[in-house]
């Protein structure tokens, strides 16, 4: 599916509301104001800086990405906690096909002061053909010493046994491979973007 | 006429042959065993009557009902009314289960040209094969198998069958990890669906799971051939005398 442009949305008590990533700005989040973002990628690159400013300050980033064709994209998120006890979590899941290329880097910065952070970063992607890439690079700069930060990255293909069990039960293989992208996005995805999210997944099964 | 008819079969992993020469004809209605020693090839058979990947088939032919298996993918295959029970059912994370069962359900009126059924007729037609099962509530909520002990698998892959209604159901092991509890829930859950237009292939390695579901023919499996047939007696000779004497 050529030519989707991002959404990026924040959220506002219970909903998510359209926001504007300014390139090369930082976003200050304080204490009354957690901020959670939702992106879903398809072929913009994407720069977030987010700055934890006082004690209790917290941040959600909620990435999604679906690439195809020779799409080339870059995802950066970058955290850093100015402030001790602050909290973050990115949380990243991605589709990628064709000949589409990936590049996630994802930064969290823990200076000397910022004691008692809480930093945690989860990037899942399927590759559905063999010529896609994706490269993960989580880079924890952490100079406290008494902060939680744990990092995970796991890419591969769709397991070949789960397309078999579900086709075993009558079950189409295209079918049975949106069943199972599908849930993999899904508890990422806000209801507000379901729908294009999954038309999009639909053009590259 | 014959439900299934196998003749000649072969099939390899990779370059590796793992059957050789498979003759089996199952009529509607019957209850077939297939024992055999590891690496006998009886999963391999299961799983090429599925129709899995990783197989392929060198020679030989399989009709069901007549039509030729092989030309059918899996998905066809299960519609055509074959059901495999797997040995160690696969987790499927995020899929809920109900859904799960609603899609394939669909898929296979679709195929035969019936309407899907609505919210209300599935929602009615789960809880009834649920209950009898002793599937809850609970685990129809859960994503397929997620989190599930051993025994909750093996139910589950015997609910899905009750819920499917195929001609013709693989059991791979279904015995194997079951305590005696959960053995006979699994067992009354097969007796229940056994009727004359349905046939079972069980793969079992032990005789206990033949005391509770009571096979016409059994076969013994070595080396990728079957060596031997005959009634349920060669069960218990198998076991007094094991395999040595078919190899």
């Amino acid at each position: 599916m050529k030519n989707l442009s991002n959404i990026y949305l924040k959220k506002h008590q219970d909903t998510y509301k359209s926001f504007q990533l300014n390139k090369g700005e930082s976003i200050a989040v304080y204490k009354d104001e957690p901020l959670e973002l939702f992106l879903l990628v398809f072929q913009d690159n994407v720069h977030v800086k987010i700055d934890l400013k006082e004690p209790q300050a917290s941040c959600q980033i909620h990435c999604v990405y679906l690439m195809g064709e020779q799409q080339k994209v870059q995802i950066c998120l970058d955290v850093n906690h100015e402030a001790k006890q602050t909290k973050s979590v990115q949380l990243i899941r991605g589709i990628a096909t064709h000949q589409s290329e990936m590049k996630f880097d994802g930064i969290i910065r823990m200076p000397q002061d910022s004691q008692k952070c809480i930093g945690i970063q989860n990037h899942r992607a399927i590759l559905l053909s063999d010529k896609a890439t994706v490269q993960s690079t989580p880079e924890l700069e952490i100079y406290a010493d008494d902060v939680q930060c744990t990092h995970g990255s796991a890419i591969g293909p769709l397991d070949k046994e789960q397309v078999f069990y579900l086709t075993s039960r009558g079950i189409e293989e295209k079918q049975a491979y949106y069943l199972l992208l599908s849930s993999f996005l899904n508890d990422l995805l806000p209801l507000e973007v379901q729908s294009i999210a999954m038309a999009c997944l639909h053009d590259y099964i | 006429m014959s439900l299934l008819e196998i003749k000649n079969l072969h099939a390899c992993v990779g370059d590796k042959e793992i059957l050789k020469g498979i003759d089996l004809t199952i009529k509607a209605g019957e209850v077939h065993a297939i024992m055999g020693p590891n690496g006998s090839g009886k999963s391999t058979l299961s799983n090429v009557l599925a129709g899995h990947p990783n197989y392929t088939v060198t020679q030989g032919t399989i009709l069901f009902k007549g039509k030729n298996l092989l030309d059918l993918s899996p998905d066809k295959r299960a519609n055509e009314g074959v059901f495999l029970a797997f040995q160690h059912p696969i987790e499927l994370t995020g899929v809920g289960t109900a859904l799960f069962l609603k899609t394939a359900l669909n898929a296979k009126r679709h195929y035969l040209n019936e309407p899907p059924l609505d919210a209300v007729q599935f929602m009615k037609r789960l809880k009834t094969r649920a209950q009898a099962l002793g599937i809850t509530d609970e685990m129809l909520k859960r994503p397929v198998n997620v989190g599930f002990s051993g025994g909750e698998k093996k139910r589950m892959e015997t609910f899905q069958m009750a819920f499917l209604e195929p001609d013709f159901c693989i059991l791979d092991e279904m015995d194997s990890g079951l305590d005696i509890d959960a053995l006979r829930i699994v067992s009354d859950g097969i007796n229940v669906l056994r009727e004359p237009h349905r046939s079972f292939l069980m793969i079992t390695h032990f005789h206990r799971l033949l005391n509770y579901v009571t096979p016409d023919y059994i076969h013994i499996m070595v080396n990728g051939r079957i060596v031997k047939s005959g009634d349920k007696t060669l069960a218990l000779h198998l076991e007094e005398n094991g395999y040595e004497e078919f190899k």
